[in-house]
C-alpha cells in the first residue's frame, strides 16, 4: 500500500456511504412480522470493502458506521442491536472468505444470517421471557435471502471499485 | 463471480435449518396464559380465552394496548416509533412472542391449551 492517505480517503467515503444507506433503508420499513429483518444495505458496503481491501479495513468501516449511525439517530440501544450484529457478522464473513471454499456470495449469504443472528440474540438476551425458536425460521430465509441481494451487489461494486482504484493507483 | 460448491451447501443448510424451526414450532400448541413483561419486570398475566384489552403504560409514560380475543394476542396500539410490535401480527401458539423492543415489552404465550393446536 503506497498512499495510505488515499486509503483512508476511500475508507472514510465508504463508511460514509454506508451510514447513509442504513439510514435510507431505516425510512422504509418492511412489513414482517420479525423485528429487526432489513435489507441490510450497508452490508453490500462491509462486504466490499472486504473484498477491496482486507478485514481490517472492513471491520473500521463495519464499526465506523455502526458508531455514527448510532449517535445519529439509532441511540444506545440501537447501538447494542447494531453492534452486535455487525460484528458477528464480520466475524463469520472474515472466517469464511479465509478458507477460500465460498465464493463473495456464500460470503455474504453467511453475513446477513450471522448479522440477524446476533441482533436476535440480543433481543432474547435483553429482553425476558422470549425464545429464539419462533423467531429463528423467517430470520433464516430473510438472513440467506438479503445476503444473497447483498452479495450480487457487492460483486459489482467490488470489480468497479478495483477498476477505479487500479487507474488511481490505491492498491498496488 | 464465480458460485462455488460450498456456496450451494451453505444456502442449502440453511433452508434445511429454517425449514426444520418451522416444524418444530408448527408443533406447538395453543397455549392457555399470555405473559407480559414491561421493563423487565413481570407485568401480569392473563388468561388467553378470556376477551381483554391491556394498557401497558412504561416509567417514560410510553404506552402499548395488547388486545385479547377470540384465543387470540395482538398489539393494537404502541406509540414507539417504528410500530413493528403491532406489525407482529396475533399469535396463540405457546411459546410465541410479540417483543415492543424501543418500549421494552415482551408478550409470551406460556401453558397449554386442552384444545388442539390451532392452525392461524
Amino acid at each position: 500500500m503506497n498512499n495510505p492517505t488515499k486509503k483512508m480517503i476511500y475508507l472514510a467515503l465508504l463508511a460514509a456511504v454506508a451510514i447513509v444507506l442504513g439510514y435510507f433503508e431505516s425510512l422504509f420499513p418492511l412489513p414482517t412480522p420479525v423485528p429487526y429483518i432489513k435489507l441490510g444495505l450497508g452490508n453490500v458496503i462491509i462486504v466490499t470493502v472486504l473484498y477491496v481491501f482486507d478485514a481490517k479495513a472492513a471491520l473500521f468501516v463495519s464499526l465506523t458506521k455502526v458508531l455514527i449511525s448510532s449517535i445519529l439517530f439509532l441511540g444506545f440501544s440501537g447501538f447494542l442491536y447494531s453492534f452486535t450484529g455487525a460484528a458477528a457478522s464480520w466475524m463469520i464473513m472474515t472466517l469464511l472468505k479465509k478458507t477460500g471454499l465460498f465464493s463473495q456470495l456464500g460470503v455474504s449469504i453467511a453475513g446477513g444470517v450471522f448479522h440477524m443472528l446476533g441482533q436476535i440474540g440480543v433481543a432474547v438476551l435483553l429482553i425476558e421471557n422470549i425464545s429464539l425458536s419462533f423467531f429463528l425460521s423467517p430470520l433464516l430465509l430473510a438472513g440467506a435471502g438479503t445476503g444473497v441481494c447483498v452479495g450480487f451487489i457487492a460483486a459489482q461494486l467490488t470489480a468497479q471499485l478495483k477498476k477505479i482504484m487500479a487507474q488511481s493507483n490505491v492498491l498496488h | 463471480m464465480k458460485i462455488k460448491k460450498a456456496d450451494i451447501i451453505l444456502m442449502l443448510v440453511i433452508l434445511a435449518a429454517s425449514g426444520l424451526c418451522y416444524l418444530y414450532v408448527a408443533a406447538k400448541p395453543t397455549g392457555s396464559t399470555v405473559c407480559v413483561y414491561s421493563e423487565g419486570i413481570f407485568y401480569g398475566e392473563y388468561a388467553l380465552q378470556q376477551n381483554q384489552e391491556i394498557e401497558i403504560i412504561t416509567a417514560q409514560k410510553h404506552k402499548n394496548t395488547i388486545s385479547i380475543s377470540d384465543g387470540t394476542v395482538w398489539v393494537s396500539q404502541a406509540d414507539c416509533p417504528d410500530h413493528i410490535c403491532m406489525r407482529q401480527g396475533k399469535i396463540a401458539r405457546s411459546g410465541a412472542s410479540i417483543i415492543c423492543i424501543p418500549n421494552r415489552l415482551s408478550i409470551t404465550i406460556t401453558g397449554a391449551n386442552a384444545l388442539d393446536a390451532v392452525v392461524y
